[in-house]
Parts: C-alpha cells; structure tokens; sequence
C-alpha cells in the first residue's frame, strides 16, 4: 500500500452573512490508497432525478401554477403497450407533482386517480392503488407530508419497475417525467420573461437530457417510442449542445463547509438566450403533439 | 453432473439478483433519515474488489444526502463521489461512514462508485473457492432536504 496525500480546502464561514469574515484552512490527511485503482470508468449506470426536484426549484423560483400546461387528456384508453404505458404514468406523475407542490388539491385529486389507473397497467397496483389516494386525501392540507408520500410514490414505482426487471419501463417512466417538467418550465419561462431562476432550472436540463439519453440508449423500444420519443429527444440535444457548458471550469478543490454541510465545487454560469428557449419550447411541444396522436 | 452443477449455480444467482432487487429499500432508504428519495437509486451485486459506479445530476440550491449500504459479507465499501472530470470530492476511504450530507455551487453530475474490498484469504485451492463464493448486494440511495 502507498501513501498519498489529499489536500481539502475547507472554508469556515463565521456567521450569516457568507461574504464577511471567511476564514480558510488548508488542512492536509494522510490516507491509505487502496489497490483499486478508482481512475478509470469501466461500466457506468446513469440516474434521472425524479420531476418533483424539477417542480420545487420552479415553485422555489416564485412562478405561478398554471392549469393549462397539465396533460390535455382526460379519458384515457386502456394501453395496447406497456411501454405506451410506463412513458404516460411519468408525464401523469409528474403533472401529479407540480399540482401538488402548488397545493392545487381539485387537480391532485383528479391527477392520483389518473396515475392508480395508469400504474395498473403495467402491474404497479401494489405500490399505488386506493390507499394510496386514502393517505393522500387524509394528508391533502398538510403539504410536507403529501410531498412525502408522492416523493415516495415515485421512489417506489420506480423501484418495483426495477425489482420486476422492468428497467426499459422505469427509463420511459423518468422520461415521460422528465419530458412534462421540460414542458411546464420552459412554458412558464415564456410567461415570466425576467425570471432568471426559471432559466437556470432549463439550462440545468442541458446535463440531464445527456444521462437521458445514454440511459434509454441501453433499450430496445418499440417503433411508436422510438420515431416519436427519443429520436425527438436527441434532436433536442443538438438544441441544449449549443449552450456552453464549461466543464473545465469545473474544480473539485473548492469544498466549502458551510453550516454544518459541505458545498461541493465552484460557481458557474450558463446563458439561456431567447432563441434557444424557443426552440427548447417547441421541441418538447411537438413532442408532446407526438405523444397525444401516436402514444395514447 | 454438469447440467447439475450449471443448473445449480443458476439457481444461486438467481436467488441472489433475487435478494439484491429488494435490497435498497430494505436496508437503504431508512438511512436517507427525513432527506426524500430522489429516485436516483442504484443496487448492483459485486464480488471483493469489484465496483458499481453511478452518474447522478444533483441541483445547485437543494441540500442532498447519499447514503450507501452493503451486504457485511463484503466488508466496508469504499465509497466515492468524484464529478463529470473525475476530480475527488469525497472518500470514505473504506471506513464505516455510509453517508455524505452536501450541496453543489453549480448543477451538476457527480459520480458515485462503491468498490468491495478485496479480502484476504490465504491462497490455496479451497480458499480460493471459498473467495469465488463470496458476493453481496451493494446500494447507493440519494434523497433531497424540503
């Protein structure tokens, strides 16, 4: 075994204000490097946040809800395809999040009973079904507790999806919610012009279309999911590829400890033009029109 | 006696994947503490010294925790988050610490790699066996703080 050596920089913040009275300290640790050699990716799985992350950083934004962003259709017809299927649950889920967090309790209600439908499906009937609706309704004025439940919802959705080896399922069930939150946040970018958080939130998606897209590249989907969904999507990257993302800005050496928790790495900033803004709203907006005509 | 044998030793994984599928949720999640899933969760069964590595995007403005849980047959996992450009963040360096409490400055991929330790058995015919038998599931479990 070999000695290497880690430099930290920890930063201590003294007080509220972060500007005033930094205090730096360099603190080196000795530690043991193990034989694995942990340099080099060999196999690499990629992760999609699930869309209530989305939809509180747009409510932490201070935009408004809107109605008339939720997904148009209200009778929906038994799926022919599972894929059909698990692709919709994640648009339903994640319009069931973004009323949800802005305590629209009318639109929760309708949403839930949509999404236990759904999930019937494609056999999630064991993790959401009645009782679920019955915590829900009996949780419906306490906001916390609902974003509990409907956080966990999604967690074991996708969990159950994954233990039955459903994994293509699970990837078009993060799609199809990752697809509805690029929809309402670039939709209400559009109403609130000045908002720069709701701008962020858009170019932030730039990284996630990337593990998206590599994470449905591992499935065989069918034809219908294939032509309408996810050669749209990589289209829309080539849109995102334009915005400069500088990863080599990117530095690992600024860890900063900052009330009792640690901020990893160095502040950066991406611009989000009107154009590319229009063209991201349009993408995802004919991938919508995809989904309504070739997918329900 | 071969057919025995493959049919055998596909039986034993299978009951293994089986045991891993459930893994995170029975021995991960209460770890998150009051963080909330983010649905970015990661199970992989590993042999000593192997590794499951993960990409996860983590937002700048939510406080995140990551919490890892192994099978004990596989001894302390090693556990790393690096960013996109592999830079270290954090190492538990093999030590107990199953958890990393944290924010980011800037929106952004991080990797997260378990590695099983290699373990030491003394290298003759029938610990070497002994060494091929020993598996055990490994998960990676993000939340986020309201």
């Amino acid at each position: 075994m070999r000695k290497i050596t880690v430099y930290i920089l920890l930063t201590t913040i003294i007080g509220c204000n972060f500007n005033d009275n930094k205090k730096v300290v360099n603190e080196e640790i000795n530690i043991i490097e193990t034989k694995i050699n942990d340099g080099i990716i060999e196999n690499i799985y990629y992760s999609i946040p699930s869309p209530i992350e989305t939809t509180i950083l747009i409510k932490q934004g201070g935009l408004k809800f809107s109605g008339e962003l939720l997904f148009p259709e209200s009778n929906l017809k038994p799926f022919s395809k599972k894929a059909n299927a698990a692709l919709i649950l994640g648009i339903l889920s994640a319009d069931l999040n973004y009323a949800m967090v802005y305590e629209k309790q009318k639109e929760t209600s309708q949403l839930l009973e949509k999404v236990i439908n759904v999930a019937k499906e494609i056999n999630l009937s064991q993790v959401i079904n009645d009782k679920t609706k019955e915590r829900i309704d009996q949780n419906i004025n306490n906001k916390d507790s609902m974003q509990i439940i409907i956080s966990d919802q999604f967690w074991e959705i996708d969990n159950l999806l994954k233990e039955n080896e459903d994994h293509d399922l699970a990837a078009l069930l993060v799609t199809g919610g990752w697809i509805e939150g690029i929809h309402i946040a670039s939709e209400l970018a559009l109403v609130d012009t000045a908002n720069k958080s709701i701008k962020e939130v858009l170019t932030d998606q730039k990284i996630v279309l990337e593990n998206l897209i590599q994470l449905n590249e591992t499935f065989e989907y069918n034809d219908e999911i294939n032509e309408f969904i996810i050669i749209p999507l990589i289209e829309l990257k080539t849109i995102f590829d334009g915005i400069p993302y500088p990863i080599d800005k990117l530095d690992s050496t600024s860890i900063k400890l900052i009330d009792n928790e640690y901020e990893l790495g160095n502040y950066l900033t991406f611009n989000l033009g009107e154009r590319d803004l229009n063209l991201i709203r349009n993408k995802i907006l004919a991938i919508r029109e995809n989904i309504l005509i070739h997918i329900l | 006696m071969k057919y025995l044998l493959i049919l055998l030793s596909t039986l034993f994984f299978s009951n293994t994947n089986a045991q891993c599928r459930s893994f995170a949720k029975e021995n991960c999640k209460q770890l998150l503490g009051n963080y909330i899933a983010t649905g970015e969760t990661n199970t992989s069964e590993l042999k000593p010294g192997e590794k499951h590595q993960f990409m996860a995007t983590f937002y700048k403005g939510q406080h995140y925790r990551v919490a890892i849980c192994s099978d004990e047959a596989l001894g302390n996992i090693q556990f790393t988050i690096r960013n996109a450009k592999r830079q270290l963040y954090f190492d538990n360096h093999g030590e107990t610490i199953t958890n990393f409490d944290f924010r980011v400055a800037t929106t952004q991929q991080l990797i997260i790699s378990l590695i099983a330790p290699e373990i030491s058995i003394e290298e003759d015919e029938n610990n070497q066996n002994k060494k091929e038998e020993i598996s055990g599931c490994v998960s990676a479990i993000t939340g986020f703080r309201l």
